[in-house]
């Protein structure tokens, strides 16, 4: 009995090692502080890449919850100040390593991945855009 | 109870193996010119809360156990320092930009905030790095004053 006992607490205790619960699911936790907010405009050719590329998932009404709570370019004119740069800094991030859209959502939708000329369209924009936020 | 007997044997026998499989544990540095605490100057609770919970893998000063030499530990150990110091190292805090800073600072806020950092396996080991509330107060008000004072 000791062995046995022994034993399962030590596949428990690897198995706690292993299962590093990562996928948690989080609430939207964006703050709207309105009194330092900024408005952020976008148009023409880089509306298009937004709505055409990443509006899709990162809107109110999406239910890619993950992709919402991450970006949301609905609520982007009625975050804070700090969290509109925030957001910003994260666009080109994700840009930079390329990690966006994601490679499972391009397997199923070749034709949504951004090519080169509007990951830099897209990144100066959010450069520019959190420079003049940043003044 | 005979296969339990030759099932642990197995498993040593496994332990032992996988001793073998090369594993590299990111490396530590002692240079601390781009470090945030000496950077930033900063004194009192704040530095004392981030070197204990924070800096095991978000700086180059990760401190190993033994037990993070060995496997499955260490590969654990390795992929998640790698990953901590990619997301934020606050080694190299002063080669952030300082939209990077503000969008660090706003992630540091919204991760304590929520509990997902420090790891909840890291805490059950490592006890002591478990943060209060009064401790979680003390971080998400400095971040917050930080990124403010960025922006002035």
């Amino acid at each position: 009995m000791k062995t046995k006992a022994l034993l399962i607490v030590g596949v428990v205790a690897f198995a706690l090692l292993m299962i590093q619960g990562r996928i948690v699911e989080k609430s939207e936790s964006q703050k709207t502080i309105k009194s330092d907010t900024a408005t952020i405009n976008y148009s023409g050719k880089i509306k298009v890449i937004i709505d055409n590329k990443c509006y899709g998932c990162h809107n109110s009404n999406t239910r890619a919850i993950k992709a919402r709570n991450k970006l949301n370019w609905d609520s982007l004119a009625l975050i804070s100040k700090v969290n509109q740069i925030s957001k910003l800094d994260k666009v080109i991030e994700t840009l930079d390593k390329g990690e966006m859209p994601p490679k499972q959502f391009l397997e199923r939708k070749p034709e949504g991945k951004l090519t080169d000329d509007e990951i830099t369209a897209l990144k100066g924009w959010a450069q520019k855009t959190s420079d003049a936020l940043m003044k | 109870m005979k296969w339990v007997k030759s099932l642990l044997v197995l498993m040593a026998i496994l332990l032992v193996i996988i001793q073998f499989i090369p594993v590299k544990l990111p490396s530590n540095s002692t240079d601390s010119r781009n470090d945030l605490i000496s950077a930033e100057k900063l004194v009192g609770e704040v530095p004392t809360i981030l070197r204990t919970s924070c800096y095991d893998c978000h700086s180059n000063q990760t401190h190993y156990p033994w037990y993070a030499h060995v496997a499955p530990v260490s590969w654990l150990v390795s992929s998640d320092v790698e990953e901590g110091r990619q997301k934020l190292n606050l080694s190299e805090w002063s080669q952030y930009n300082k939209r990077r800073k503000i969008s660090k600072l706003g992630d540091i806020k919204e991760q304590v905030e929520t509990g997902e950092m420090p790891m909840s396996i890291y805490t059950f080991i490592h006890r002591k790095t478990k943060l209060t509330g009064e401790q979680k107060q003390i971080i998400i008000k400095w971040s917050e004053s930080m990124a403010n004072k960025l922006l002035q």
